[in-house]
C-alpha cells in the first residue's frame, strides 16, 4: 500500500486524545480535534494498540515544555473507517436535509525518516474534501467534527 | 528551560479595546434571553477600557520552533497579563491554567500542520469576553491544531455550543440547530451574540 491509498473500510483506526482537546475536569472534549483538513490517526491493522500509544506519547509528550507534566496524552479513541466516512454522508440535521459540504476519506500516510517525528508505519490521515469539488482539500466542518467526536469511543489511558 | 528576553528582543504594543460601544447595552438583554450569567456592566466596561496588553516577539507569529520557544518565554512574564479580566472571569482559574499550558506546546504537537498558540487568537478571545460579558457556566477551554483558542459549553438542553477564536474573527457552532459559521470584525461579536440568543424551532 502506498502513501495516499485508501484505507480499507473495515479497518479500525486510533486517535490520540491530547491535552488541548480534552478537559479532564469538565470531562468534555472539543470537536476541534477533527476540524483540520487532515487529521492524524493510526491503523490497528499495522501496529498493535500498545505500539501506537507508545508513538503518541513519544510524539506529543516530547513536544511539551519540560514543566508540562500534566499535559501528557491521557486518552485514545477508536473508530472504523466506514463509520468515519459515513459521518459526512448524513444530512446536516432534521431541518436541513442537505449533506455537509465536506466529504471524508481515510488514506495511508506512513511516517518514515521525517525530521522531528517518530516513525509510524501505521500513520494515516482522515482528509476533508469539498463536496462540490472533490479534488479540493477542505477543513472538516464543525458539525461533522462533532459527530466524529461521538463516533470515536474515547477511553482514558492508564498512567 | 529558562528563557530571559531582553527588551531589545521584543516588540511591545497595546491593543486598545477595539469594539467600544458597539455591542454595549444590548448585551444585558441578550444575556437574559440566553439565561447566561453575565459579568456586571461596570466590570466589562473596565476591562474593555483597560485594553489588552500583548507582549510579543516580532517573529512570534511564524510557525517555527523559534516562535514556540519565544511563546514559552512569555510564561516567564505571566500569560495572564495577555488576557482581559472579563475573559479570566469567564474561564476561571482552571481554564486560565489550561490556557497557560497551551503556551508550552511546540509546532507539530498534533502532526505536521499543527501550530503553537496563535497570539492574535488569544487577543480576539480576550476582546470577545471583555466586550460581551458573556459568562456561560462550566466553560471549557481548548486549543485547535491551528493554534487558536477554542471555548465550549453546554446549553440548557445539554447541547454543545462552541467558539473558535480566529486571528480575525470567530467561528461558531451551535449543535442544537446544527448551525455553524464565521463572524468577522467588531460587528461580528454582537451578531454572534444575537445568533446564540435566537430560539431554535422544534
Amino acid at each position: 500500500m502506498a502513501k495516499g491509498d485508501s484505507v480499507d473500510a473495515i479497518e479500525e483506526v486510533v486517535r490520540a486524545g491530547m491535552y488541548p482537546y480534552w478537559d479532564a475536569d469538565l470531562q468534555r472534549a472539543t470537536p476541534s480535534a477533527f476540524t483540520a483538513a487532515e487529521v492524524s490517526v493510526s491503523r490497528l491493522a499495522i501496529l498493535d494498540f500498545a505500539q501506537i500509544v507508545s508513538i503518541f506519547k513519544s510524539d506529543f509528550n516530547g513536544r511539551v515544555h519540560p514543566d508540562g507534566e500534566s499535559m501528557k496524552v491521557r486518552s485514545t479513541g477508536r473508530a472504523t473507517v466506514a463509520n468515519i466516512i459515513q459521518q459526512a454522508e448524513e444530512p446536516m440535521n432534521d431541518k436541513n436535509k442537505s449533506l455537509p459540504n465536506v466529504v471524508l476519506t481515510v488514506v495511508e500516510d506512513k511516517i518514515e525518516n521525517e525530521s522531528g517525528a517518530t516513525d509510524n508505519p501505521a500513520h494515516a490521515l482522515i482528509c476533508g474534501w469539498s463536496r462540490e469539488n472533490p479534488t479540493q482539500s477542505r477543513k472538516i466542518s464543525r458539525g461533522v467534527a462533532n459527530r466524529l467526536l461521538d463516533v470515536f469511543r474515547w477511553e482514558p489511558l492508564p498512567d | 528551560m529558562h528563557l530571559t528576553l531582553s527588551m531589545s528582543d521584543r516588540l511591545q504594543y497595546h491593543v486598545p479595546g477595539l469594539f467600544y460601544g458597539t455591542v454595549g447595552s444590548s448585551m444585558i438583554a441578550i444575556a437574559h434571553l440566553l439565561a447566561i450569567p453575565m459579568a456586571n456592566a461596570a466590570e466589562a466596561q473596565r476591562s474593555t477600557s483597560r485594553g489588552v496588553i500583548i507582549v510579543e516577539c516580532a517573529t512570534a507569529t511564524s510557525n517555527t520552533q523559534q516562535s514556540s520557544t519565544i511563546k514559552v518565554g512569555l510564561l516567564q512574564e505571566d500569560v495572564s497579563t495577555l488576557i482581559s479580566d472579563a475573559a479570566k472571569a469567564a474561564i476561571g482559574t482552571t481554564g486560565l491554567k489550561r490556557l497557560e499550558n497551551f503556551f508550552r506546546l511546540q509546532a507539530g504537537w498534533d502532526g505536521k500542520g499543527s501550530k503553537p498558540i496563535e497570539l492574535k487568537s488569544v487577543e480576539v478571545f480576550s476582546s470577545f469576553f471583555a466586550e460581551t460579558g458573556l459568562r456561560p457556566n462550566q466553560l471549557g477551554v481548548f486549543m485547535s491544531a491551528q493554534g487558536n483558542v477554542v471555548v465550549n459549553w453546554l446549553d440548557q438542553e445539554g447541547q454543545l455550543v462552541e467558539l473558535e477564536f480566529l486571528p480575525s474573527g470567530v467561528e461558531y457552532f451551535i449543535a442544537k440547530s446544527g448551525e455553524e459559521g464565521t463572524t468577522m470584525g467588531d460587528i461580528g461579536f454582537s451578531k454572534l451574540l444575537n445568533r446564540l440568543a435566537e430560539p431554535v424551532e422544534a
